[in-house]
């Protein structure tokens, strides 16, 4: 009794609001089955940082100000997120669960995966032009709008570590948000008949050698065009030179279940542990949050007004809704168009276009990080 | 790209192989694409590639001493189905078939479920019918185009 009520008292309201937040995502993964591999991790770590005394929370300020921090999980911190090695090591088994097949064989989609990255560069201004960013504040606050959680805890661990916790968790909640924020944006952006555009399914056959040389040569060229996102890039086309090689399946698979779901676990928990109190709970996370959100429906938009372009060029043979696919929250992006598609036609599927739409934001929300990198680091 | 022309029964066909690594093989039969799965080998080497019967032929015509061979389904361009037949919309795997045959069914009625990039998709009738033929049954691999059920 006296213990509970030493907790109590030395609760201060912010640490109460972070609790209940941390309910909150715990609640959205069981209940809602949103991303629940995440924010069970994330909503758990949320709570432990929150019980004062307990000695589990990442103030992310004191750490980057160089105070002297003591928490159980700061060696996962300092070695996995500070290093960046957290997300990368995620990125082998994002790669090795990847098909980029659908991309192969429908090349042309790369181009809706660069539109779909527009709201990246639109929240940089935006943030900039609220005047309570610096440059690189702004540009990591972009990058949520790619909804890709990795590349975001890659360029916000350079460019403002401080703003990881908001960034981070941002990024990962939008993500499982994709079913509830991007339908509304597509019908209102696209006419039924466009919505309604069949576009059967492309039966091109991807070759072995094909499958084995895009790892590579995306590799390559990302190196030439924006070498800053080559750490992630070169290991996601790792991961997926494992898994199309036919060669290493113990690797891939190693690569795709135990390394993914145990960099998830420490990942998740970690980030979950640095939204610690007042650090945390305050007006600049809700402005993140916000302008994040904002930077998500932009990159929406910007994808389905692509595709309304590709529909005008093409005299009415390309299906505008897979412009939205042009994300990189792999694979549930490209099932919303599927399911919108199947609301207006329920002959009509359009999943394998997505997928490749789908498949190439992955790249590109990666490559726009890396072109965002190398333009605030000069 | 290997080319073959194959004389099968007095009749010859011209025969193209975009790719004789993949698996399934896709081989083009006078302009017609068919999917090939290659089911066993005698001789234990990798199969060369193997012409087989197109659909005219009774059944897959198999070459004496050669890997047997089986045609799954001739790749038919999607809306390209008439008399009452339902085809995949793209390759998956069969989770469950919803009806029977004999079964009367209405337009956009639910008749199967196929997986595809780990997604439920409803298969539905275009139009309303009687179940005549279901080719299909759960856990299957369908290629693009394979007949799932066909409506009278």
């Amino acid at each position: 009794m006296l213990i509970g009520l030493e907790m109590l008292t030395a609760m201060s309201w912010a640490n109460a609001v972070m609790l209940a937040v941390g309910g909150l995502l715990i609640y959205l993964a069981i209940v809602k089955e949103y991303e629940p591999v995440l924010l069970i991790p994330i909503g758990v770590g949320a709570i432990l940082a929150n019980i004062p005394g307990a000695g589990m929370g990442l103030d992310l300020r004191a750490i980057t100000t160089g105070q002297h921090v003591e928490a159980v999980l700061l060696p996962l911190y300092r070695a996995g997120i500070e290093t960046e090695l957290f997300p990368l090591l995620l990125f082998i088994g994002i790669g090795a669960l990847t098909d980029f097949g659908p991309l192969l064989s429908n090349p042309r989609m790369v181009l809706v995966g660069a539109a779909g990255q527009f709201g990246i560069f639109l929240v940089l201004l935006l943030a900039l032009a609220t005047g309570r960013f610096t440059l690189n504040e702004a540009a990591s606050i972009g990058i949520i709008g790619a909804i890709d959680g990795p590349t975001s805890i890659f360029v916000a661990s350079q460019l403002a570590p401080h703003l990881l916790a908001p960034i981070a968790v941002a990024a990962y909640t939008y993500m499982s948000l994709v079913p509830i924020i991007q339908p509304p944006i597509m019908r209102l952006l696209t006419t039924r008949r466009e919505r309604g555009v069949r576009m059967p399914y492309t039966a091109r056959v991807v070759s072995r050698r094909e499958r084995i040389l895009f790892p590579i040569i995306v590799t390559l060229l990302t190196g030439l065009i924006a070498p800053q996102a080559s750490p992630l890039i070169g290991f996601l086309m790792f991961g997926n030179l494992l898994r199309e090689s036919g060669v290493v399946d113990r690797l891939a698979r190693a690569a795709g279940s135990e390394l993914a779901n145990i960099t998830t676990i420490f990942l998740g928990i970690t980030i979950g542990a640095t939204m610690v109190g007042e650090s945390f709970a305050n007006a600049q996370t809700l402005i993140i949050l916000i302008l994040g959100i904002l930077a998500f429906a932009v990159d929406t938009a910007a994808g389905v007004l692509f595709g309304k372009l590709l529909y005008l060029l093409t005299r009415g043979k390309f299906n505008p809704l897979i412009g939205a696919a042009g994300i990189s929250a792999f694979p549930m992006a490209a099932r919303v168009v599927n399911k919108i598609g199947l609301e207006e036609d329920f002959d009509n599927f359009l999943l394998m276009h997505a997928m490749g739409a789908n498949a190439a934001g992955q790249v590109a929300s990666v490559v726009a990080g890396g072109i965002v990198l190398a333009l605030m680091m000069r | 790209m290997p080319t073959f022309d194959v004389t099968i029964q007095g009749k010859t066909y011209h025969v193209e192989i975009p790719d004789p690594g993949a698996s399934p093989l896709q081989v083009i039969v006078d302009g017609e694409p068919f999917v090939v799965g290659i089911v066993g080998t005698e001789s234990g080497l990798r199969p060369p590639a193997v012409p087989v019967a197109p659909q005219p032929a009774p059944q897959p015509t198999v070459l004496p001493a050669m890997p047997r061979v089986a045609v799954t389904r001739p790749v038919v361009p999607a809306g390209a189905k008439g008399d009452g037949e339902i085809r995949a919309p793209m390759p998956g795997t069969i989770l469950s078939v919803d009806v029977q045959i004999g079964q009367a069914v209405e337009a956009g009625q639910v008749v199967c479920i196929l997986e595809a990039m780990k997604m439920k998709n409803p298969i539905r009738a275009t139009h309303a019918g009687v179940v005549a033929d279901i080719a299909v049954q759960p856990g299957q691999a369908v290629a693009y185009g394979a007949l799932l059920v066909r409506l009278e």
